[in-house]
């Protein structure tokens, strides 16, 4: 099976005023092993609800989901072992310095080699280390930026999830983060990553899926898509697909 | 549970508090340096106060055709206080009392104009007849000392004056600290005067022995000095620790869920290995120890200002616990402890934000007093049903222990009550932690969007606090409604009936959909006409039995009884004020616009309690609170099986009159044995199932 | 630096304020429901307490065994027997069964001691309680009321034979008197709580506005945005400001209003019977005396929380920053709860005790007028030299992006006492 494996995943909110919401309508869709997958959206399509089902903050109402077999409702603390999950709205904890930062995560998260070696690490291979005694609040935000990497990789999982990382990122710092996503790759791990950026989802992702109002439009490789819609731009597939839709 | 995973929060939870330099600042040294001084203003403004009225001269006039008379006793009393205190040591504050009289010649002007602090009036024996045959003085306190007719079936009536007898009268002005102090010293001295001189005079007149050798009483109480200090301090120090504990906890605890929430580490804690039960276990941890630690400081800091005698303890308190009392205490007060603490993480957990967190604070802080109090009520035994209720059991068993008359079992039972209470309030947090709606708080507001009908459930308890205040207010300070009738009037039509129109109208409800008028099958109203007598006698088992945890006073209840039942109406007006109208508005007011402004944000249980709570809530008077919000479940319930209003109308009214016209043929069902209630309660449930049976479901309830 | 006012502007600026304020729910709370609600509730709920425990003081029954009364005195059995808060046991083990709580009293009557003066059928009791129960303490006090209405009885009738009429042994009759009308006693009541409600709550009407305008503004960034607007900065300042202390002076007038309108009902379990006799309605004069007042007590205590609140980052910071001035504004109240103390010209120069002493005085309906001037000269000079003080930060431009940490101290450290490091603007 693949490491990660969704099938008919749904989500229904419930509203005071609206009544029900259904946020994520039945989807499908696996990642392969190594490869970078990639959720691309408009805002409230539904990826941060998948996402956030995937890293089990959401309980799925419908359908079921699997990572490295371990099913999201059923086991969720063995889904979170094997996950990474970063976005814009896990924040750190203001009063803790980095290194503590990364050594609480990395022993949450039962790391099971040493912790102190692991830290050194993470703190070398991101560049923490001429602030890694400062507390995260003096940090400025792409340091806060290089801490948050480091701590969802601190217990060093094979699947990572990535909810709209370049979100309020400036130009050097966004490629900065395509940079480690490509090279998190190379070190064989899972990559799922969801943006609304066209460039980023063109340049980054081996498979893309485009999802709009909670259901998925297509999922295939860039090459797939440009086939399926005859379109030569990411863009103007994206637009195909949720006009053809709409 | 994984303990290391625990531990990790747990020390990083207290790393992060310890770095909260300001936070700590406000929580442990303010009140350090705040306790001193509030003592020390407290205990000075009181010595203060008691210095100034001792050494005042009071000045003050005398008036009266017997004014010599007067003068002369005032002048004896003084003297025989002079002589007391030389003789025999005896210092009451009157042998200081400095007295000066000043010739006015209008003592009334004179006292208004606060030139004197008092006057006094004497009158012969027929002037004080005939002034009371004018005039029933209405500000006139009864004269404990004197001996006199009273009437032998009134055993507690205030002795009266005789006919002839001469009277004393001193005049003050309330409003002024110096002249009630003055004058009530006087009164004081004047009293002592007259015992003294009674008893001279039986003595002249050939009684054997001074008055105050009769029948002497001599008292022995067979409870030690440390069990008399122990009853004290038992019946406030679970408040005082409660207090301690809330405040302290609150230093982290409001933080602590809250405000990670706000600043979005929650949601990255919650993507980690670590379990939610994990998470809330270690947070809770995390607050039971500052709290204890804070108690402990504030503890500490309080007995070091009862060794500087900044506090004074009364001369009589010994404070003497066991050993095994003091063990038995924190043997209580762990639960205790864990209980508060899973309280106030329940609350962080609920709250979305920092801020808000800290506007629910205050309102569990207050409520946190009251069964804490539970001690202060007299009579009250741990062998009773308050052992079920928490807190409360710990305040009345820890005075038992203070006393030093306790039994284990209880005792069990009370940890075992308060440790089942605080793990469900940890479950409740944890799940608290997996409700989803408070973890993606912030998503986007459509109501406030799209206004008119989707704005209205998010505003209707705020309507609804509105008409409660007017409830409380309008009534009673307008004087056109102070009749039953005109209040009633009031209540009902301008409050149930036509606030409820006004919001249909601001909002732009549908009339029909808002206030569920539906017709129901012909079914519903057998069951309507079962539940009409089943609901008022189980309504009245439910006060009953509520009544075992909480007495209602048989005052209060009779004082209540005069209310509902004024005088010079009859049965008929009765039941149009007091049955019709309410099923009508009160329904209109609760199962109309509230029921419907709250369907959608409770499933249906939860909805049919909230609803009838706030319908009891609206009966003001305490103690019936519990019968009526249990007869509001009871409309609500049946509101929302038939979706419709109708049913409630004729129950609510068919039960006020019922309650009316038994009250009126003096019918008393409050006395029943108790199979009356349980057959009640089983005609009851029948009627709701027929009710069951043929439901027509509100519309849109939440599954 | 020539401060220029443009009131178009701060006008836009403080209805924006205010506009947002009231959908600020802890604004909205904090400082215009707890001031309607919470005091009155609070009182309802003592005094319902009150009420509730002395009811159920008044209804249990007292279980009292009495022993060996002589047969002269059955009448007094009798009498116990009559009263139903009484209620007679038997016991074989009276001193257990009153160590258990099985009996709250046990009387045991003698024969007077020997050589003790007595008269005829006299006799001596021994009363055994237990101080530590609630219970035996009431019975004891029932006991010995009963009792002692007995003994007079006794005693009158004994004076009886000895030929003294009961007027006579009356001697004097004496009776207190109260001439303070229904309003002044009113009065006296609302002028002891009062005048410490209405600061308290001007303090947390202005504490949550002080906070959310800015250090609450910074948290939410919209610091920069109201910093970019073309105004001068002056402005922007005198429009939180204005906005600040309307909410104070709102905080203190609706709680001052509640408590007028509420106090009858909220008093009257109290005062039982007596409710009618006391009427809070206070003289027309003083409203606009105390809303004086209270209008420059809101300007005082709003500067100084906005200028404290202004170091902080985020709320939370604001909070404990705001804290120690909120104690330090009503601890001297604590001062003045004694109801003897004269209001003197001593006290009228102690900023906000002053507030509280003219606002107790308006009440009664007393209006020492060279008092009350002094009081709002102190008020405005207290006002003037904390908006001197706000002008002097201001003018740091490393104030306004929110340096310092978020900390006063630092500020003093860097800006006044450590020299001047860097610029001025």
């Amino acid at each position: 099976m693949e490491p990660v494996f969704v099938r008919g995943l749904a989500k229904t909110f419930y509203d005071e005023a609206r009544g029900e919401v259904k946020a994520v309508q039945g989807i499908d869709f696996e990642c392969r092993a190594g490869e970078i997958f990639g959720l691309l959206g408009a805002n409230g399509a539904g990826k941060t609800t998948t996402l956030r089902m995937l890293s089990t903050v959401l309980m799925p109402t419908g359908g079921s989901a699997a990572i490295l077999g371990h099913d999201i409702s059923t086991d969720p603390t063995a889904v979170r072992k094997c996950l990474g999950f970063y976005s814009a709205s896990t924040a750190l904890y203001p009063r803790l310095t980095a290194r503590e930062t990364i050594e609480f995560f990395a022993r949450i998260n039962q790391y099971p080699g040493d912790v102190k070696q692991r830290v050194d690490f993470l703190v070398e291979r991101f560049g923490i280390s001429h602030y890694a005694s400062a507390r995260v609040d003096r940090l400025s935000s792409g340091m806060k930026q290089k801490v948050s990497i480091a701590r969802t990789v601190a217990h060093d999982p094979p699947i990572l999830i990535f909810d709209e990382p370049t979100v309020g990122l400036d130009v050097l710092n966004a490629l900065d983060m395509q940079e480690v996503i490509r090279e998190f790759r190379a070190q064989g791990k899972t990559i799922l990553f969801s943006t609304h950026i066209m460039s980023e989802a063109e340049r980054l992702c081996d498979r893309i899926a485009i999802i709009h109002s909670g259901r998925i439009l297509a999922c295939d490789d860039l090459e797939g898509l440009r086939r399926a819609t005859g379109e030569r731009y990411l863009e103007d597939i994206f637009v195909h697909f949720v006009r053809g839709q709409g | 549970m994984n303990w290391q995973t625990v531990r990790v929060i747990f020390g990083n939870e207290l790393r992060m508090l310890l770095r909260d330099r300001r936070a700590i600042i406000v929580a442990v040294v303010l009140p350090l340096l705040i306790w001193p001084v509030m003592f020390y203003a407290m205990k000075r403004t009181s010595e203060d106060r008691e210095k100034n009225l001792a050494a005042t001269l009071y000045k003050y006039a005398v008036t009266g055709s017997q004014a010599g008379q007067v003068r002369e006793l005032i002048a004896r009393g003084t003297a025989a206080a002079a002589g007391q205190k030389r003789e025999r040591g005896i210092d009451d504050n009157l042998a200081d009392f400095k007295l000066q009289e000043v010739r006015v010649a209008d003592p009334a002007a004179a006292l208004r104009a606060a030139e004197i602090h008092f006057y006094l009036e004497g009158l012969s024996g027929p002037e004080a007849d005939a002034l009371a045959k004018e005039s029933r003085p209405s500000f006139r306190e009864a004269d404990p000392d004197a001996p006199g007719s009273r009437a032998p079936d009134q055993a507690a009536a205030t002795p009266l004056r005789l006919p002839g007898v001469s009277l004393v009268r001193i005049f003050f002005q309330g409003d002024r600290d110096s002249s009630q102090g003055g004058s009530s010293r006087m009164r004081e001295l004047l009293l002592r005067e007259r015992r003294l001189e009674r008893d001279e005079f039986l003595l002249r007149h050939g009684l054997s022995i001074k008055p105050e050798q009769v029948m002497p009483v001599k008292e022995t109480s067979v409870a030690s000095a440390a069990q008399v200090t122990g009853s004290y301090l038992g019946r406030f120090l679970t408040l005082y620790l409660m207090i301690f504990l809330l405040t302290g906890g609150s230093l982290v605890a409001l933080d602590s869920i809250a405000g990670e929430k706000e600043r979005g580490s929650l949601e990255t804690l919650l993507t980690t290995a670590a379990r939610r039960s994990e998470i809330v276990a270690a947070k809770q941890l995390s607050i039971v120890a500052v709290a204890l630690v804070i108690t402990v400081i504030q503890i500490g800091n309080i007995l070091a200002y009862v060794t500087f005698k900044l506090i004074k303890l009364p001369a009589d308190w010994v404070i003497g616990a066991p050993p095994t009392a003091i063990a038995t205490l924190f043997l209580l007060f762990i639960p205790l402890a864990a209980f508060t603490a899973s309280i106030l993480l329940m609350l962080s957990a609920y709250a979305k934000s920092y801020k808000e967190a800290q506007l629910y604070f205050f309102p569990v802080y207050l409520l946190s007093w009251v069964p804490a109090l539970a001690a202060v009520l007299p009579g009250i035994s741990l062998r009773s049903a308050i052992v079920l209720v928490p807190v409360a059991n710990v305040s009345v068993a820890v005075r038992e222990i203070m006393v030093g008359t306790f039994d284990w079992p209880m005792l069990a039972c009370v940890f075992v009550v308060m440790s089942l209470a605080a793990a469900w309030a940890v479950r409740a947090s944890a799940g608290l932690l997996s409700k989803e709606s408070l973890i993606t708080a912030g998503e986007a507001d459509a109501a406030d969007a799209a206004g008119g009908p989707a704005l209205f459930p998010k505003h209707v308890l705020r309507w609804y606090a509105l008409m409660g205040v007017a409830l409380f207010a309008v009534a009673l300070n307008v004087p056109q409604l102070s009749t039953f009738r005109a209040q009633l009037l009031f209540n009902e039509l301008v409050l149930f009936l036509g606030v409820p129109l006004l919001m249909i109208w601001k909002y732009r409800l549908r009339f029909r959909e808002a206030l569920a008028l539906r017709p129901v099958r012909p079914p519903v109203w057998i069951a309507v006409l079962l539940a009409i007598p089943a609901g008022n006698l189980t309504a009245v088992g439910v006060f009953r039995l509520a009544n075992l945890v909480l007495p209602v006073p048989q005052q209060m209840l009779e004082q209540f009884g005069r209310d509902l039942m004024p005088k010079g109406m009859g049965i008929g007006q009765l039941i149009l004020f007091a049955a019709i109208l309410p099923g009508i508005c009160e329904e209109v007011a609760f199962r109309g616009t509230l029921l419907y402004g709250l369907h959608r944000r409770f499933r249906p249980i939860p909805l049919a309690v909230c609803v009838g709570l706030i319908f009891g809530f609206f009966h003001v008077a305490l103690f019936r609170i519990i019968p009526t919000a249990f007869l509001g479940v009871l409309l609500t319930a049946m509101a929302l099986l038939t979706g419709s209003i109708f049913p409630g109308m004729l129950v609510h009214a068919g039960n006020n009159a019922l309650s009316l016209w038994m009250g009126k043929m003096e019918i008393s069902t409050g006395n029943l044995a108790w199979w009356w209630y349980v057959a009640a309660a089983a005609v009851l449930a029948m009627a709701f199932l027929i009710l069951y049976r043929n439901r027509a479901p509100y519309p849109g309830l939440r599954r | 630096m020539a401060i220029t006012f443009r009131w178009a502007d701060i006008r836009l600026l403080y209805l924006r304020e205010l506009r947002s304020a009231l959908r600020e729910r802890n604004i909205v709370v904090n400082g215009i429901l707890v001031p309607i609600f919470l005091y009155p509730l609070m009182l309802w709920l003592i005094y319902t307490g009150i009420t509730f425990v002395s009811g159920q003081t008044e209804g249990f029954a007292s279980r009292m065994v009495l022993a060996g009364v002589p047969q002269e005195h059955s009448a007094a059995l009798e009498e116990f027997k009559r009263d139903s808060r009484i209620e007679l046991k038997t016991s074989s083990d009276p001193a257990n069964d009153l160590r258990n709580g099985n009996i709250d009293l046990l009387a045991e009557f003698f024969p007077p001691e020997p050589g003790a003066p007595a008269a005829d059928s006299d006799f001596r009791i021994q009363v055994t309680f237990d101080r530590s129960k609630d219970r035996s303490s009431i019975a004891r006090d029932r006991f010995e009321e009963l009792i002692g209405r007995y003994r007079d009885r006794y005693i009158e009738r004994r004076a009886g034979t000895l030929g003294v009429s009961a007027a006579q042994l009356q001697l004097f009759w004496i009776e207190t008197r109260n001439v303070a009308t229904s309003r002044q006693m009113g009065g006296f009541i609302l002028g002891l709580m009062l005048p410490l409600f209405l600061i308290i709550m001007v303090a947390m009407g202005c504490m949550f506005p002080a906070i959310d305008c800015t250090a609450g503004e910074r948290e939410k960034s919209t610091w920069e945005t109201t910093m970019t607007i073309a105004t001068p900065r002056a402005n922007v300042v005198a429009a939180k400001y204005l906005y600040v202390a309307t909410m104070a002076s709102l905080a203190g007038i609706l709680n001052l209003a509640a408590m007028l309108l509420s106090m009858k009902s909220v008093m009257a379990p109290l005062l039982r019977g007596r409710a009618e006799s006391l009427s809070f309605q206070i003289p027309l004069l003083s409203i606009p005396v105390i809303l004086a007042v209270t209008v420059l007590l809101a300007l005082f205590v709003a500067s100084g929380m906005m200028i404290l609140a202004s170091f902080a980052r985020t709320f939370k910071e604001g909070q404990s920053m705001v804290s120690p001035f909120y104690i330090a504004v009503f601890l001297p109240i604590l001062f003045l709860q004694a109801p003897g103390i004269e209001f003197t010209a001593g006290l009228a120069l102690i900023p906000v005790v002053n507030v509280a002493m003219v606002a107790r005085e308006a009440i009664a309906g007393t209006f020492h007028w060279p008092l009350i001037g002094i009081t709002l000269a102190v008020e405005a000079l207290c006002v003037l030299l904390a908006l001197r003080a706000a002008v002097a930060i201001l003018r740091y431009e490393d104030f306004l992006v929110g340096s310092y940490g978020g900390s006063f101290g630092r500020f003093l450290r860097e800006r006044l006492l450590g020299g001047r490091r860097r610029g001025r603007q």
